[in-house]
């Protein structure tokens, strides 16, 4: 609990102190002429607001410090048995973001089968089931989302394959071949 | 009013309304039956759907969802003692121990009576209410409207958690959030550092995606080894019977006309929300009730007020959404960037310029609580089968629904970064015990909060006492001081009590 807010409480801090650095160095006001607020008024408010907040949690942590050194012991326990709760979030995550990095670069079909595949084999599915259920994932979003929404996803390789079945001269063009 | 109701009812000839709402519908079930997944999360995915229907079509399905999601939460609730949705949690201890001692089926189809009988009450004052609302409204200049609003996000800071110092800061994140972008009273570009797409601000519906999406996906994955399915249910249901809903139909009038009342009312409170509501409902249920000790311990009555209740308030959520912009739930959040996608601004003028389709909504209230009905039998006849889905598919299944999502917005792939970045923010700010709904609330209300304020000052050449000039501004004023000083005499009142 107290670490929790130790954490917290700077993560507020460094936040608030953010904005109100970028705030007072740009270039815009805080008061416009008659002391009228400014664009920077309420930034300039918001963040010394969660600076306050963030020292009033890490006050409130030191004031329990005795407490929580009577608490170390079960929340060493505790992160122990909280090991495979971290593990899997993270995988989760990490991986997620990593996703979202090659929707671009790979395109929407391939990256979406990619991390489904990966992610469901992690999770603990067989290959042939993570590899079906992620195929099927694929084919949802092609009906959903490309024909009947007509939304335009980056393709640059699956793209390429059927520009080159359609156009292959202007492709080695674009290839600079 | 009745040629509105004629013109409203001719959108409905148009049969791709009634497919939207049921499919919607089944897509609340399966959300709502999944702990964990709230109906919130379900209607963020759907949102970026609405983009590509008309108004009623894409408004109607978040309506319908939300109904149909809150009740199939309590369907894990009565077999498994786990709430699907935060709004079942109030009965669920109840209703699963009822469901122990008759059948779970018995107490399902109770719950589906009275979630669809609150439905329809709290549809029912959202579309007396809100008219009459929005005409008072009208009067209103942005003296009142700086009020409400600060009203508003003092009544979420205070409701939504228990430590309002959590509540304060997921608001001031969130005004944050809402000052980056063009600014809206002078057009100054804030905190852009050179990024052409930071300038039209934060994108709110992916923002929404990620802070109520990433969260929940990431609790799902804690136990996504150990726990293979979302939930594995070896018994069945149970007999079909409706003897208990005659039974609680004839008993309990009072405790429904009250609860759905209550409901609505606290629904209509800016951050509440149903689950706030059916436990406001609950406890007072417990006090009024002439058997109190069964409560906790299996009581129907403590079911149908709980249940009555949540759904009620989804209802009373959309009378501030409607009439000020100012949601009252998390839903009803995402609902208002939906409706300004749509070219509609959410406020009294809304009333005046659209009122056939503001007619057409009320009147898809009352359908998709109609239509709960047939989609909650068969939730509920399904709900063993719907529970086996494995969490190793739904994790990435909703994961890339949200990235997908995201994306259609705008065509853009920043979108899906925002959408990424507010998630952690979110599990960030949830592990912290920060409510996340104050944040979104902060999002939507900052700017209206900054633009009422600063359009104030300039018209009365900056003198402060233009915020106590109209009567109204100082009830309103009033108000906010009173919501400020109440969790301290709640606090001393509690104090005195276990003096005593």
């Amino acid at each position: 609990m107290n670490i929790k807010e130790f954490i917290g409480g700077c993560g507020i801090i460094a936040v608030g102190s953010f904005f109100l650095y970028a705030s007072l160095t740009s270039n815009l006001p805080i008061f416009m002429a008659a002391n009228i607020p400014g664009p920077m008024f309420f930034p300039v408010i918001l963040s010394s607001l969660l600076i306050i907040l963030g020292f009033t949690s890490l006050l409130q942590t030191a004031k329990n410090m005795k407490e929580m050194g009577k608490e170390l012991p079960r929340i060493k326990i505790r992160y122990l048995t909280l090991h495979n709760h971290i593990k899997y979030p993270s995988i989760f995550l990490i991986l997620s973001g990593i996703y979202i990095y090659s929707f671009p670069t790979i395109g929407c079909i391939l990256s979406t089968f990619l991390y489904s595949v990966i992610l469901q084999r992690i999770f603990g599915r067989k290959w042939r089931d993570a590899v079906l259920i992620s195929l099927g994932i694929i084919v949802i979003i092609y009906i959903l989302f490309i024909r009947v929404l007509r939304v335009v996803f980056p393709e640059p390789i699956i793209g390429d394959i059927i520009y080159l079945y359609y156009f292959s001269p202007l492709l080695l063009l674009k290839w600079g071949i | 009013m009745l040629e509105f109701i004629f013109e409203a009812l001719k959108m409905f000839q148009n049969p791709v309304v009634i497919i939207v709402i049921i499919i919607a519908q089944l897509f609340g079930v399966f959300i709502g039956l999944t702990p964990g997944l709230t109906a919130t999360l379900a209607v963020a995915l759907l949102v970026p759907f609405s983009y590509f229907m008309d108004p009623l079509s894409g408004i109607g399905m978040i309506i319908a969802l939300e109904a149909v999601a809150i009740f199939a939460g309590d369907i894990p609730a009565v077999l498994f003692r786990i709430p699907g949705t935060p709004s079942s949690a109030a009965q669920t201890i109840d209703a699963y121990l009822l469901g122990r001692k008759k059948s779970p089926s018995e107490v399902l189809y109770v719950d589906l009576a009275f979630s669809t009988l609150g439905g329809i009450v709290g549809s029912l004052i959202l579309i007396f209410a809100a008219s009459l609302i929005a005409e008072f409204a009208s009067k209103f200049s942005t003296v009142e409207y700086f009020w409400l609003v600060v009203w508003g996000l003092s009544m979420a800071i205070i409701i939504s958690s228990e430590d309002p110092k959590k509540g304060f800061i997921g608001v001031l994140i969130g005004f944050l959030a809402a000052t980056i972008g063009i600014d809206y009273v002078y057009g100054f570009p804030r905190f852009t550092f050179g990024i052409i797409e930071v300038q039209k601000g934060i994108s709110f519906i992916p923002a929404m995606i990620g802070l109520f999406a990433i969260p929940e996906l990431v609790n799902l994955s804690k136990a996504v080894v150990e726990r293979k399915y979302i939930m594995e249910l070896k018994e069945g249901i149970g007999k079909t019977s409706f003897s208990l809903i005659r039974e609680s139909l004839g008993k309990y009038k009072s405790v429904f006309a009250r609860s759905s009342l209550l409901g609505t009312f606290v629904g209509a409170l800016p951050g509440a929300g149903a689950d706030i509501a059916a436990w406001i409902a609950y406890g007072l249920g417990k006090r009024l009730s002439k058997k109190p000790e069964e409560y906790g311990k299996g009581s129907l009555e403590g079911v149908v007020a709980a249940t009555s209740a949540n759904n009620a308030g989804l209802g009373g959520a959309w009378i501030p959404a409607l009439v000020f912009g100012i949601p009252g739930d998390s839903i009803t959040a995402i609902a208002i960037g939906a409706l300004m996608a749509q070219g509609l601004r959410p406020g009294p003028l809304l009333f005046q310029e659209n009122r056939v389709l503001i007619t057409a909504l009320f009147i898809t209230f009352i359908i998709a609580n109609i239509f709960l009905i047939f989609i909650g039998y068969l939730a509920i006849r399904a709900s063993s089968k719907l529970l086996k889905v494995p969490r190793n598919v739904l994790i990435p299944l909703i994961f890339v629904f949200c990235v997908v999502g995201a994306y259609s917005v705008n065509n853009s792939l920043f979108d899906v970064w925002i959408m990424f970045l507010f998630g952690v923010i979110g599990v960030l700010l949830s592990k912290w015990g920060v409510p996340l709904q104050t944040v979104v609330l902060a999002i939507i209300l900052g700017p209206m909060i900054e633009y009422n304020f600063t359009t104030s000052l300039m018209k009365s050449g900056m003198n402060i006492g233009v915020f106590f000039s109209r009567p109204i501004a100082v009830l309103l004023s009033i108000m906010v001081i009173f919501s400020w000083i109440l969790p301290s005499i709640l606090k001393r009142m509690k104090k005195v009590k276990e003096l005593k």
